[in-house]
């Protein structure tokens, strides 16, 4: 730990952490099985197990996606914080 | 001998090799003779070729071959592979882009690389490479079986050493074209893989339900094939929905395969070759496209079942090949050609991934193994020639896992694959976002993971019902955990991975040991990287000049010319 301090001195303070990451425990969502393990109700002939498991894809890609648009954001509005971040 | 179908699949096999050689040309580097060119194509692949790439070596014949033929014996258990494609981004976004990073300052090329960076640890970085080179050819092996499969669907099924023989031609024109060319060539392949299974696998998701009367129909057909009592167990073989005792399984495959895919070498190597973290960002909302074909796939399993497809003999073992169902599917269901098509996509879906496969683990051989302790003073031109061997050993290592390990399902290579691979978890995916774990009982942690889950492994018998032979699959009843005879949960029907409770058994190892260590007084050793260094965007303006230059600067050479300027 005592290696690590002052790195951080000058550079553009960069955040990974934000409330929006927590998206991305939805998907896990699909991992408890007894929610979806049923026949009923059926859609286009396939049991709920499969055609709701169908719908988690869509869902992993929303949360994903709404995270890395939150962090494109914040990357953005520190790199123009930082006038030095531009040319060089 | 099915001479249309063959025509076409070798026909489509040859122009993809030539495409092959053509690839060295392609970009050219001012010298393949240096790791980072034949190992990482550079270090500057953009989005699409990540996600060609990156896909290319996820959906493989573990998709076409053996997801589906899981579904075929043993019904909704098979369909885990779905949920393991779909946690899988959401769980690997945030850690890849730190590794990405990390590696870009530091010029690593191999999850190893960054463990002796982070641990000061040559003992731990090589038992990570080590790990990575033995999990790799169980998966290369699960290729080698969907490529026989095809095979031996066109009639290639001679009896005895003779039904091997397609198997090794096959594998010697890929062996002498990574040879050549290293990443770029499975990258360029990749376009023609994902155009060919595009065509083949929305054809046959779309056609096949029409043709036999639709889901609902195929659904409730194969739950009755399924449910019939096997005349040797007197047990149904599978249902389409979990049962009581296999739900446990069926999130801890999803899980346990979603964490360990970025551990192999093959999958990290097609991220640490893209160049940049909005690349990977992208890649990770655009990759789920190959989960819903992958899910679409497994249900030909069904449709397999529902038309009474009967998988082929192995005319060299003697034993019914699961792997075949979906290649005798699609000869029954198409046309001739059109069943060609499909088996060169399922072909080269095995031979793009293998290549990558065995790059990566020829990356791992060189750089941590021999360059650390064989000739630490190799020239780059050296370690590329190292590399070059290194994957035709890691192929032919395959070649004799499929020979050794003989599971009923070949999916449970993959999954043997996987046990071993994840105990690498601890010091990789902890370690990128903790230093807390002391290096030595990560090492305990991984010896006694390995040992226990290699060991359960080799315990559970290849023929269930008379419980010979070892190595059969990949999943253990909760009431068989025997810890020096001491049985916590004994008569507990429930089926689990191997993998998570070898997993537990590490962390838990290592998180108890670390208090222990320090208080010893072990040196924990000096950590090479910085915080800032997991947060780096490779740019010059905001990344700081670090160890990624002396690698040869694998940025675009117009970086160079404005420094002319000052």
């Amino acid at each position: 730990m005592s290696d690590r301090d002052g790195e951080q001195a000058g550079r553009t303070p960069r955040h990974e952490r934000s409330p929006w990451n927590l998206l991305l425990l939805v998907p896990l969502l699909m991992l408890v099985t007894p929610l979806w393990n049923h026949d009923e109700p059926r859609l286009f002939g396939l049991p709920m197990f499969y055609w709701s498991q169908f719908l988690f894809v869509p869902l992993g890609v929303v949360c994903v996606a709404l995270v890395v648009r939150a962090a494109n954001r914040r990357e953005r509005a520190a790199d123009q914080d930082t006038p030095s971040g531009g040319e060089r | 001998m099915q001479w249309t179908e063959f025509g076409v699949f070798t026909a489509l096999f040859v122009l993809v090799s030539v495409l092959g050689f053509v690839a060295t040309r392609w970009r050219r580097a001012a010298s393949m003779d240096h790791l980072d060119e034949w190992g990482l194509g550079g270090r500057r692949f953009g989005s699409w070729i990540t996600w060609f790439l990156v896909g290319g070596d996820l959906y493989t014949a573990y998709t076409f071959v053996a997801v589906p033929a899981l579904v075929f014996g043993a019904g909704a258990m098979g369909f885990f592979a779905l949920p393991y494609t779909v946690v899988l981004y959401p769980l690997v976004l945030l850690p890849l882009l730190r590794m990405w990073s990390v590696s870009k300052v530091h010029g690593y090329v191999t999850p190893a690389d960054y463990v002796r960076g982070r641990y000061d640890s040559a003992l731990l970085a090589t038992l990570v490479a080590v790990t990575g080179i033995v999990a790799t050819m169980p998966y290369i092996a699960l290729q080698l079986a969907g490529l026989g499969a095809v095979l031996r669907t066109m009639g290639l099924n001679g009896g005895g050493i003779a039904g091997h023989a397609p198997l090794f031609v096959a594998f010697l024109v890929l062996a002498l074209y990574t040879y050549h060319s290293g990443l770029r060539a499975p990258a360029l392949i990749a376009f023609v893989k994902d155009l060919l299974i595009y065509v083949v696998i929305l054809v046959a998701v779309f056609y096949l339900p029409t043709r036999i009367g639709g889901w609902g129909s195929i659904i409730d057909e194969s739950a009755a094939v399924l449910s019939r009592p096997d005349p040797r167990t007197g047990q149904a073989s599978g249902s389409v929905l979990l049962g009581e005792h296999n739900q446990l399984q069926y999130a801890t495959l999803a899980l346990g395969s979603a964490l360990a895919l970025f551990l192999y070498p093959h999958s990290l190597t097609g991220i640490l070759a893209s160049s940049g973290r909005g690349v990977i960002r992208r890649n990770m909302i655009a990759l789920p496209a190959y989960s819903f074909l992958l899910g679409m796939l497994a249900l030909l399993g069904y449709a397999a079942l529902a038309t009474g497809v009967e998988p082929i003999v192995n005319g060299a073992t003697g034993e019914p090949d699961s792997n075949t169902i979906v290649p005798v599917l699609f000869d029954r269901m198409f046309a001739d050609w059109f069943a060609g098509l499909a088996y060169a996509a399922i072909g080269i879906g095995a031979l793009v991934p293998a290549a990558i496969m065995s790059i990566a683990a020829a990356n791992l051989w060189t750089r941590n193994i021999y360059k650390e302790h064989l000739r630490p003073r190799a020239s780059a031109a050296d370690e590329a020639r190292q590399a070059r061997l290194a994957s035709l050993v890691v192929k032919f290592g395959a070649v004799l896992s499929i020979v050794f390990i003989d599971p009923q399902f070949s999916i449970d290579m993959q999954l043997i694959g996987g046990v071993i691979i994840l105990q690498t978890l601890p010091a990789v995916a902890v370690g990128l976002y903790t230093r807390w774990l002391h290096r030595w009982a990560l090492v305990a942690g991984w010896t006694v993971g390995m040992a226990w889950g290699l060991w359960q492994l080799y315990l559970i018998p290849k023929d269930p019902v008379t419980g010979r032979g070892h190595f059969g699959g990949s999943a253990m009843r909760l009431g068989d955990f025997n810890l020096f005879g001491w049985q916590p949960l004994p008569d507990v029907p429930t089926q689990i991975y191997v993998g998570a409770v070898a997993l537990v058994m590490n962390l838990l190892v290592a998180v108890l040991l670390t208090p222990l260590l320090g208080r010893l007084g072990l040196s924990r050793g000096t950590d090479h990287t910085r915080q800032g260094d997991y947060l780096a965007t490779g740019r010059p303006a905001s990344g700081h000049a670090g160890g990624g230059t002396a690698d040869g600067g694998p940025e675009e050479p117009e970086r160079r010319t404005p420094s002319t300027r000052t």
